[in-house]
């Protein structure tokens, strides 16, 4: 069977395909908000229980390491004060979250759309020692990478390849792939 | 059409698709306005990975119709901020319920229980007050009516008490109630439902319980 298109019916053609692609390539971009510090260049403290030490600075430090090998941001670890993303590690009890990332932007707002609409200050990634005992080291390091994706302005997403999948315990994926790293680039 | 005007038109077609994909997602990255309404999304990593009705009736131990009575102050814990170790706070806030109706667990109705919400309304340096919560599972507003899909944390170590203590197993256990109609905010985009009937969730949870019950009489 032929089929007859005139120039009208392909441009509408075209046309539909400029929206879809418009909208899905919106929605593939997937953010917190607008916000984000005004750096490339961040400092991360790890912040943890003496006992926490030991079995979590180095899936943690792996973490922070993946996205610096793999994006352009430039994580750097040091002792003091100062940083700009905390890797806490502690034993929160049974919230059912095994981490949390919680951003607090310059102009005060902490945790909300304010925090994540305006430039960031400092943000903290909870990790959370009463599901993460029982994890492998990888589990832990693709929850802490995960977090520390929310702290550069990252927000969940339904692929299961991803670091910023919404259910990161379940797949324990380490490295940020095409589009995580895609998306943090586009951003600093 | 010819066979050289399609493919030359499919061709252009495909590259117009990829650009639009490209743009889009650039477009979205560097122009958003100041405030995004994309924003406000989940960003807690949550353990359970129930989302359906029958998920959450397999993992719940008490499936209930609530209504809020009040709030404790919040529990604090002290986090570090930049500015020097031990400045911040953390919360967890217990919301005091009344048990309405009851699907399916050991609460009954009339009874009273305590359910842990991640956050709580902080005082600030300045006389104010700053709320933290969670995007996907704010906390419960007082007088609210809720269906909760509840764990029983009571034995917890650090939040458990005397008397009994409860969570929802994940964001997708819960569902705000208002005139009828039922809403749920959990994972953002992901799952979000569409409002519905109060009537029709009920049923579908009542045959998750069925379903349940044949399979472990097996």
């Amino acid at each position: 069977m032929k089929i007859q298109c005139n120039r009208l019916q392909r441009m509408t053609v075209l046309f539909a395909l400029v929206l879809i692609g418009l909208s899905t390539g919106a929605a593939m971009a997937g953010y917190l908000g607008s916000g984000r510090f005004n750096t490339r260049f961040l400092d991360w403290r790890f912040f943890g229980t003496t006992s926490a030490n030991g079995s979590y600075t180095s899936p943690v430090g792996a973490a922070m390491s993946r996205w610096t090998s793999t994006t352009d941001l430039q994580f750097r670890q040091i002792g003091g004060n100062n940083w700009d993303i905390a890797q806490y590690v502690s034993n929160f009890g049974s919230t059912g979250w095994a981490g949390l990332a919680y951003i607090c932007a310059t102009n005060g707002a902490c945790n909300n759309s304010s925090a994540w609409n305006n430039t960031f200050n400092y943000c903290i990634a909870y990790e959370n020692r009463f599901y993460m005992d029982g994890y492998s080291q990888s589990r832990r390091q693709a929850v802490s990478g995960h977090e520390a994706g929310h702290c550069v302005s990252l927000a969940h997403n339904n692929n299961t390849s991803s670091i910023m999948y919404t259910f990161i315990s379940s797949t324990g994926v380490t490295n940020p792939n095409s589009g995580d790293r895609s998306d943090v680039n586009a951003r600093y | 059409m010819k066979h050289k005007d399609s493919t030359r038109f499919a061709r252009l077609a495909l590259g117009t698709f990829a650009s639009s994909l490209v743009v889009g997602a650039i477009a979205t990255a560097t122009l958003l306005p100041a405030e995004n309404p994309l924003g406000g999304e989940a960003h807690a990593s949550w353990i359970s990975t129930s989302q359906t009705i029958a998920e959450q009736v397999m993992e719940a131990d008490a499936v209930v119709r609530v209504q809020v009575l009040g709030q404790a102050a919040p529990r604090l814990l002290w986090h570090p901020t930049p500015e020097g170790a031990k400045s911040g706070t953390f919360a967890f806030t217990d919301s005091a319920v009344e048990v309405l109706e009851v699907y399916n667990g050991r609460l009954e109705v009339g009874d009273r229980a305590e359910v842990m919400q991640t956050g709580g309304d902080l005082l600030t340096l300045e006389g104010g007050v700053s709320r933290m919560e969670l995007a996907e599972d704010p906390l419960y507003a007082v007088g609210s009516e809720l269906v909760l899909f509840l764990v029983d944390i009571s034995d917890d170590p650090v939040h458990g008490r005397k008397g009994s203590l409860f969570r929802t197993t994940n964001p997708a256990g819960r569902y705000d109630v208002f005139g009828g109609l039922v809403s749920q905010k959990a994972f953002g985009d992901l799952t979000r439902k569409a409002e519905t009937d109060l009537g029709a969730l009920e049923a579908e949870i009542e045959l998750a319980i069925r379903s349940r019950d044949q399979l472990e009489a097996f």
